[in-house]
């Protein structure tokens, strides 16, 4: 699965040199964590809304109308802990840890992908670029314990929905 | 961002300090406008060189980002905090080439 094959060349990426590290390589290995998360999610939004034979050959296209600025809103409104009324209605309670620390996860890596493929002012370390690329990490687990719960398939809706959803609250 | 919101900022960080082991030799901060144009506060948790490697597993490191979070809440602090994790030795790299630029 491509999400696994990138969560794994992150670490790759952020240990690749044995002495001093690049900074070339830690950004990429920083910008590589949070496409893993992006593309698990991808993944999930796809596998979790279009089910079965029918709808396996649209999957690819649903994956291309995910937007990263309104994933990173979604995200934040359920890392928050609190949603916006529209989608509250839809909620049977407050998202769990484990959702709210994928969400989490999700923010912070995008907002440091955004750092690490634009930011030339900022320099990143090793420890600084693993404990990112364990954010990531952490994330896949965490997004393994809730993946199967309502919780999560309104999580998912709100990634693909969330910018005409607030449009609309 | 006003002076009184760096100030509050500080005084958080300063009682976060408190609560956290001596590994961790320092916290580090800006506030800035993040990519989404959202006010946000970055914190970088500092931790010794000489710690143990198991100081940076993501089941020690979560729970000191989580008492920064909770110190920057408590204070009324409304930013999205975005915490990380650097050795000192990297801060000290950072440091030392923004002085010598």
């Amino acid at each position: 699965m491509l999400h696994r094959q990138l969560l794994e060349q992150a670490r790759h990426l952020a240990r690749r040199e044995r002495g001093r590290p690049r900074q070339a390589s830690l950004r990429r290995a920083v910008s590589t964590a949070y496409y893993a998360l992006f593309h698990l999610l991808a993944h999930e939004v796809s596998r979790q809304l279009l089910r079965g034979q029918r709808g396996a050959g649209l999957r690819p296209l649903l994956g291309r109308a995910l937007a990263h600025s309104d994933m990173k809103a979604a995200s934040r409104s359920f890392a928050g802990g609190t949603l916006p009324a529209v989608v509250q209605d839809f909620a049977a309670s407050q998202p769990s840890p484990e959702l709210r620390r994928v969400a989490k996860a999700f923010v912070l890596l995008q907002e440091q992908r955004h750092a690490a493929d634009y930011d030339l002012r900022r320099r990143f370390g090793r420890r600084e670029a693993l404990t990112i690329v364990s954010e990531a990490e952490a994330a896949f687990r965490a997004w393994a314990a809730a993946r199967g719960r309502a919780e999560a398939l309104l999580f998912l809706v709100c990634l693909l929905t969330w910018k005409p959803l607030m449009g609309r609250s | 961002m006003t002076q009184a919101v760096e100030q509050r900022v500080r005084t958080a960080l300063a009682r976060a300090k408190k609560r956290l082991p001596r590994h961790v030799v320092a916290l580090r901060h800006r506030l800035d406008t993040d990519s989404s144009g959202q006010d946000a506060v970055y914190v970088w948790i500092i931790i010794d060189d000489g710690a143990p490697e198991e100081v940076w597993a993501y089941e020690a490191t979560s729970p000191l980002g989580d008492v920064v979070e909770q110190a920057l809440s408590a204070a009324g602090v409304d930013l999205w905090p975005y915490v990380l994790f650097r050795a000192k030795s990297e801060q000290d790299e950072f440091d030392a080439e923004r002085t010598s630029a």
